[in-house]
């Protein structure tokens, strides 16, 4: 049995680009975890926003729920929607350059661009935007918004929320809608505040509840000279007192940073933490002035040398897109990225240490590797547990999953902040949900969306 | 298998010099199972008893170019191409029908032991009759034995030129297995591999010499594991940079010509030959080349990689056509390269598009640069 609306979503997009055949669904059933497979009932390649539109008013009108999807590289499981009936809407062929305004300093980009191509394009012209560090290659604007992640550079730029001036989303009525400065219908996008309330706001970090994202308006910088190195510590602590010193200086000198223990960089028994950083400035004096700063904290903090692996690590860090392909640690792995304040940071990173030293035997029954990294963001510690294990054993993926959700509740119970969030996460995460909070999501969500089409079940709505 | 982390890393890793990794994804309508992260997915799904075989998935199965591209990025280490080797191995034994042109493949080899179906009789004796003691076989492949025979005419040429003593099998020459592997007919691979073995151990030579990549890359990494090889494999275009070095060969003719190169998947990024083709061309007096945006490791596929030009001509065509394009944009007059089967999907999309450009086996080029001008061996079946 074919999906009803094969026909009619043929007509919209071409039969080239619409899909029910059981192995095209089963292939859009995961994202890059090991949270249980979800297949929907039909795939779509919409190529413009008019499409995207059209595809949505039929979802609308048949009240089938929709999956917008980017690059699905994301680890915190794949929407559920309705199995075997949703139509995940697959943006990757929205991937165009549209406009670089450089006397305004922005881009508009669509958004199922890689954020690579952003990267490489805008390189080519002296300028950048905070782009995705993980996995660059894959990631894309739109699904990076939706979640609102932490870019590379993040010590420098902040989240990636700070640099999105406008979107254009396709709503669950079928209008798009142009947020920001656009407010004014005789104006230009140049501004992400306009004269009423922050529209932009409520799209990111909003993983496509509210509606599809089809283009991005970011704001661009020049593109910097960048630096890097790494300091070893002997230990943890005193790894994470230097990182924390150098998050309290204003401005801060580092761009990006990672602490990361030796072991977990695959330098079996090194018992080292590895602090690598990497700095960003205009010219050679600003990258002196600023990797002398990084030096001097570090040394106070007890740092010497780093061992090769975190040397390695230093290197990659000013090309984000080579992390994936070079530095991440082989196998399926349970990770995600969250914020805790940083004067919170200190007692919930003692916390995270004691959760593991009372799970000590699980990790090595299961053989389920540990290699979490640590870096700061704006006011926060930003924190990843990254669980890796044999996928093909099923008992060490159940394991690492339970384990995985014991560790979220810990994080949610302690204040944390989930950057992206997801089916999975996003069900944890909306278990702390204030009863207040709550209700204003869920009337936004019925003003928007009144027969909840869009990824219907996430943040449970 | 299990190692696919779904990254995505397969699917877009967008540099300078690559604006995509898959070209099956990238002219087809794009979804997950037509290049590798989905593709695993899938392989997995049936795995765990998820999903079946059927003709549908055979058709993406048999989209894939086999060129590696794919293994270039992963940064798992994943082994993509064996992994839709295997899959279409299984389709076949789980009783699902290929495409049409794959099982003609298979059927061509099985009755006449070549991949066109030819059954012709060949006179290669007349070229390379044997004076016993040859330490070298030349072995030039399905494509340059039945369709290109320009491309043997010019190697045998040079080899004579040089001074190089060589035998030929001729008619016992059978299809290497190369197109029978990644078709996914193992028995049948076996079985001409086997045949060659005991041709090549008959023969006593200590070398063995082919035009074709994929016969080459056959002989050296498949044909070890199903029996001893006590013999060196060469592709021609490292016989020829060896004649060259040591001055056997002499470059007498300038060809004043702007030419680029193009690199064959089974040579270059799944055997990591890029060099010797360019030493050569080096050398040869007048000789411009420039190179494509993506060559070496980057290089696109022409195409008529891993039984597509069989199983979706259109498709192959579509590829064919991004990369003479890109060769275009050059201003060169010539593609030259070193695999038969990229020559020969290269040229007929050039016909068909009506284009001006032209497409030299290196052999030719190498043969026009030493003064041997005589055009032999134009044999091409309709």
């Amino acid at each position: 049995m074919g999906h009803n609306l094969l026909r009619p979503l043929a007509a919209i997009v071409g039969e080239e680009y619409v899909s029910d055949d059981d192995f095209v669904l089963y292939s859009y059933s995961r994202d890059s975890s090991p949270f249980p497979e979800r297949v929907p009932g039909v795939v779509v390649r919409p190529g413009s926003t008019e499409e995207v539109s059209a595809v949505v008013v039929l979802a609308n009108r048949t009240g089938t729920p929709v999956i917008p999807r980017g690059g699905a590289s994301t680890v915190c499981g794949i929407p559920a929607g309705e199995p075997g009936r949703s139509i995940v809407l697959d943006l990757t062929r929205l991937r165009d350059i549209l406009d670089v305004n450089i006397e305004n300093m922005t881009v508009t980009v669509q958004c199922g661009a890689p954020w690579s191509k952003l990267y490489y394009e805008l390189g080519k012209l002296g300028l950048y935007t905070p782009c995705v560090w993980f996995p660059g290659y894959t990631g894309t604007v739109g699904g990076s918004i939706s979640e609102a992640g932490n870019p590379q550079f993040h010590q420098e730029y902040g989240l990636f929320g700070r640099h999105v001036l406008s979107l254009k989303v396709v709503l669950p009525s079928g209008d798009a809608v142009q947020t920001g400065s656009a407010a004014n219908a005789h104006g230009t996008i140049f501004s992400r505040y306009t004269h009423g309330p922050d529209l932009t706001g409520i799209f990111i970090g909003d993983h496509g509840i509210f509606g599809v994202k089809t283009e991005a308006t970011l704001r661009l910088f020049p593109l910097s000279k960048t630096r890097y190195g790494c300091f070893g510590f002997p230990d943890v602590e005193k790894a994470f007192q230097a990182l924390h010193n150098l998050s309290m200086l204003q401005p801060s000198p580092t761009a990006h940073t990672v602490m990361r223990s030796a072991e977990a960089m695959g330098e079996k028994g090194v018992d080292v933490w590895n602090f690598a950083y990497c700095v960003i400035g205009l010219d050679e004096e600003e990258l002196d002035r600023k990797c002398e700063r990084v030096a001097r904290v570090c040394k106070a903090s007890g740092g010497g040398s780093s061992t090769k692996a975190g040397e390695r690590y230093a290197e990659i860090l000013p090309r984000p897109w080579d992390l994936c392909s070079k530095l991440t640690v082989r196998g399926m792995t349970c990770s995600y990225d969250h914020l805790m304040p940083r004067d919170r940071a200190f007692a919930y990173f003692k916390k995270i240490q004691e959760w593991y030293d009372s799970h000590k035997q699980d990790f090595a029954d299961y053989h389920i590797g540990r290699y979490d990294w640590y870096g700061f963001v704006e006011n926060a510690l930003i924190y990843s547990p990254y669980f890796a294990f044999d996928d093909s054993d099923p008992t060490a993926r159940k394991k690492a999953l339970d384990l995985f959700h014991e560790v979220l509740r810990l994080a949610v119970q302690s204040g944390a902040i989930f950057i992206f969030a997801d089916q999975d996460v996003g069900d944890i995460a909306a278990s702390a949900f204030p009863s207040a909070y709550f209700s204003l999501l869920k009337a936004l969500k019925r003003a928007v969306d009144p027969n909840n089409i869009m990824n219907p079940g996430m943040f449970r709505l | 298998m299990y190692k696919c982390t779904r990254c995505g890393d397969c699917r877009d890793k967008f540099t300078d010099l690559e604006p995509y990794i898959c070209p099956a994804r990238e002219h087809t309508g794009g979804f997950e199972p037509y290049y590798a992260r989905g593709r695993i997915q899938v392989a997995r799904g049936i795995l765990e008893g998820r999903l079946r075989y059927s003709e549908r998935l055979g058709e993406t199965l048999f989209s894939c170019f086999c060129c590696g591209n794919c293994e270039k990025t992963c940064g798992g280490g994943i082994e993509s191409v064996d992994i839709t080797r295997a899959m279409r191995s299984d389709l076949i034994d789980a009783g699902v029908k290929p495409p049409i042109g794959i099982e003609q493949i298979a059927s061509n080899i099985a009755r006449t032991h070549n991949l066109f179906g030819s059954t012709e009789e060949r006179t290669w004796e007349e070229i390379g009759v044997p004076s016993g003691g040859e330490r070298l076989l030349y072995f030039p492949g399905c494509i340059a034995q039945h369709w290109l025979q320009e491309i043997v005419f010019s190697t045998t040429q040079i080899m004579r030129s040089a001074g190089t003593h060589f035998v030929m099998p001729g008619r016992e020459e059978w299809c290497c297995g190369n197109p029978l592997l990644l078709t996914g007919h193992l028995d049948l691979a076996k079985e001409a591999i086997r045949h060659n073995l005991a041709l090549i151990r008959d023969t006593g030579v200590s070398q063995i010499v082919t035009s074709c990549p994929g016969c080459y890359r056959t002989l050296k990494q498949d044909y070890p594991a199903l029996g001893r090889m006590d013999l060196q494999v060469l592709h021609v275009s490292e016989l020829m940079r060896d004649l060259v070095r040591s001055d056997a060969m002499e470059f007498t003719a300038s060809i004043p010509e702007r030419v680029t190169y193009h690199d064959p998947c089974e040579l270059g990024r799944r055997s990591g030959i890029f060099e010797a083709p360019r030493e050569i061309m080096s050398m040869i007096k007048g000789l411009e080349l420039v190179e494509m945006p993506r060559n070496r490791k980057e290089a696109l596929c022409c195409g008529g990689g891993g039984g597509v030009k069989a199983s979706n001509p259109r498709l192959a065509r579509r590829v064919a056509l991004e990369r003479l394009d890109e060769a275009g944009r050059l201003g060169v007059s010539k593609i030259v390269t070193c695999c038969p089967s990229c020559k020969m999907n290269l040229e007929e999309a050039i016909v068909d598009a009506s284009l001006s450009l032209k497409v030299l086996d290196l052999t030719e080029l190498i043969a026009q640069a030493m003064g041997i001008t005589e055009e032999r061996g134009k044999n091409r079946k309709p």
